[in-house]
């Protein structure tokens, strides 16, 4: 009996007799991959100024030289603030233009750090949340999947446990399972979408990455309103200057946001139907 | 009756004569123990204009509030509420230290000091240590009229007018209010100087020891000064010349190491001060051997000697090394750890 009580003692004391975690950085260098967030986190009091803009399609029947290849046209715009609050929770408000028939939006998150990769832990995970109004005046048409007849019908929101690993000094990979749920939504739609996100960068140098990102709709590829839901997908290019973290990409994701994006995309690569964007931020310490 | 009455007058006469010889002379012990400026004001010295902070020596809330500027930015005020960061981009420890880093205080010679901060396990940081602070009798000298113009004047014999162009200029924040400025002067005076930080023979404790009773106070002052650098020396480097740079031949990447871990990473690690983040990965040495031939704000090379300056929208910046806190064999040693490194 006096070994086992002295066994129970030694593992008990082994969990405080480990060496200081060595903590994985730069798994990603800014909040975002490309469209979707990424295990980033804010440091806290930054404060990060966000724009994020999606030009017009490249080719397809509204690109190619006419409207020099997508750039006559923006199809979305995101201002946005986002704020650390403490290292590990970070808060963001923004407003997005929207590109469908749902337009003037507000979309506010929350995302907490749950876990940071280290010698000790395989991987980083984090918890997003995030919610989006709809300020745009309703459709008169009762049959619209925009004519909100209360406040609650303007909301959407979507859930994501966003889980990173840095493969060595080049190679880090996400995987993004996220649900997006919308108030109000067209007859013939489902209020619930479910998607599985993965994302990867490649560090080709240490100021210049490669990123990809494509999100699986797990199902909800339906025909709604005569348009094919397609699933978004992403390549895009990183630039550190050593004080700003500047991505140009190319999407067939036409809105932004997760609320807007994965529900709402219906471009095809295939038909030319993707975009240039990019996103830039400016980080000021409050 | 009378036998015993007179042995304890005469044990009582004794014991005061010992005790009035012991008063009159310190010993060697009490000397070491003392600190600097007492013994020097007690030498007829002058008092510096700080002295009169040294009145909060045994205010212990004013010293941990002091120590908490120091290190932290904020503390909580007499009435609990925690105070306004001095500084949103740096707090003190970013460039000082607050403990000894050189192991002869009489020499500012950045190969023993960096020795000594690898053995003490504390930063090789471009700005002087706090340790000693008030001890001192310039601030600002040197070379750093180069880089701060007639702002340093005032600042040139007046450790609270240092203070104060520190927390704005160099802290890039705002100015210490009287009791923030009180508590951290109450945590300088902690970290001041004791005798037993200097060297000395026994003789010259002799010497000190004769002084203190009356004899030769002047130049047992003197002496004393010559055991620490009462300003501490700046001499800005330009960077050297594209075509003089070895490259890190004849380099030691051993103590490039040292200076890559103890003053590099200080400040670049993640999550630290810049956003220009410099770790052990093999892309980041490969970066830094890309740009060592050029005059880039990436060029270790030209940034180390130059620094960064504040800019509006951007604060934080690097503050250049002085050939004292950063010699040019420490230099060339770094960069052949980065050659070494990038391989």
């Amino acid at each position: 009996m006096k070994t086992i009580y002295i066994g129970i003692g030694f593992i008990f004391l082994s969990f405080f007799a480990h060496s200081q975690d060595n903590v994985v950085y730069n798994t990603f260098k800014t909040t975002r991959v490309i469209n979707g967030h990424s295990t980033r986190m804010l440091w806290k009091h930054d404060l990060d100024f966000r724009i994020t803009h999606r030009f017009g399609n490249i080719g397809g029947s509204n690109g190619g030289f006419p409207s020099f290849y997508g750039f006559d046209n923006a199809t979305d715009i995101r201002f946005a603030f986002e704020y650390g609050v403490t290292n590990n929770l970070m808060i963001g408000l923004g407003r997005i233009r929207g590109n469908t028939h749902q337009r003037q939006n507000l979309d506010g998150f929350i995302k907490f750090r749950l876990l940071q990769q280290s010698d000790k832990t395989p991987v980083s995970m984090v918890v997003l949340g995030t919610t989006l109004y709809t300020m745009m005046n309703a459709n008169p048409d009762i049959y619209s999947a925009y004519s909100y007849a209360n406040t609650l019908q303007r909301f959407s929101y979507s859930s994501q446990l966003l889980i990173s690993r840095k493969f060595g000094e080049r190679l880090s990979l996400q995987i993004s399972p996220t649900y997006v749920h919308r108030n109000y939504v067209a007859f013939d739609d489902l209020n619930g979408v479910f998607a599985i996100g993965g994302q990867a960068k490649f560090q080709v140098t240490k100021m210049f990455g490669i990123l990809a990102e494509y999100f699986y709709l797990t199902k909800n590829k339906a025909i709604v309103g005569g348009v094919t839901r397609r699933d978004p997908l992403s390549i895009g290019f990183e630039f550190d200057t050593g004080g700003h973290i500047f991505h140009v990409n190319f999407t067939n994701a036409s809105e932004l946001g997760e609320n807007l994006f994965i529900p709402n995309t219906t471009s095809q690569w295939s038909r030319g139907e993707f975009r240039f964007g990019f996103n830039i931020s400016r980080i000021f310490t409050l | 009756m009378f036998k015993i009455n007179l042995l304890i007058v005469i044990a009582a006469f004794l014991f005061t004569a010992f005790s009035s010889l012991k008063n009159e002379s310190p010993s060697i012990k009490d000397i070491l123990s003392t600190e600097v400026d007492e013994v020097l004001l007690t030498l007829g010295e002058k008092r510096p204009l700080h002295y009169t902070f040294k009145k909060n020596l045994s205010d212990t809330t004013k010293i941990r509030q002091g120590y908490e500027i120091i290190t932290k930015g904020q503390t909580k005020d007499n009435n609990g509420k925690l105070s306004k960061r001095q500084s949103k981009h740096f707090v003190c420890i970013d460039c000082h230290n607050v403990v000894k880093e050189d192991p002869d205080l009489r020499y500012s010679n950045p190969d023993t000091r960096l020795e000594y901060a690898v053995e003490k396990d504390i930063p090789f940081l471009q700005g002087t240590t706090f340790y000693g602070m008030v001890n001192r009798e310039n601030w600002y000298n040197g070379d750093y009229q180069i880089k701060y113009g007639d702002l340093v004047l005032p600042s040139r014999d007046t450790l609270i007018n240092a203070i104060y162009l520190c927390s704005i200029e160099c802290s890039q924040g705002r100015e210490l209010k009287p009791w923030e400025l009180n508590a951290v002067m109450a945590y300088l005076y902690q970290i001041d100087y004791k005798m037993n930080d200097l060297s000395f023979t026994e003789k010259e404790l002799d010497q000190i020891e004769k002084a203190l009773q009356g004899e030769g106070k002047t130049n047992a002052a003197t002496l004393i000064k010559s055991k620490y650098f009462r300003a501490s020396p700046a001499t800005f480097l330009d960077p050297i010349p594209i075509n003089e740079r070895k490259m890190g031949v004849n380099g030691d990447p051993n103590n490039g190491k040292k200076v890559y871990d103890q003053s590099c990473l200080y400040c670049h690690a993640e999550g630290r001060i810049t956003e220009y983040i410099l770790d052990n990965e093999k892309l980041t040495f490969k970066h830094l051997k890309k740009h060592l031939g050029g005059h880039s704000k990436y060029s270790t090379y030209t940034i180390t000697r130059k620094g960064t300056y504040a800019k509006n929208g951007y604060k934080p910046y690097m503050p250049n090394y002085t050939s004292e806190r950063l010699s040019n064999k420490q230099l060339e040693d770094l960069v052949a750890y980065i050659n070494q490194q990038s391989k």
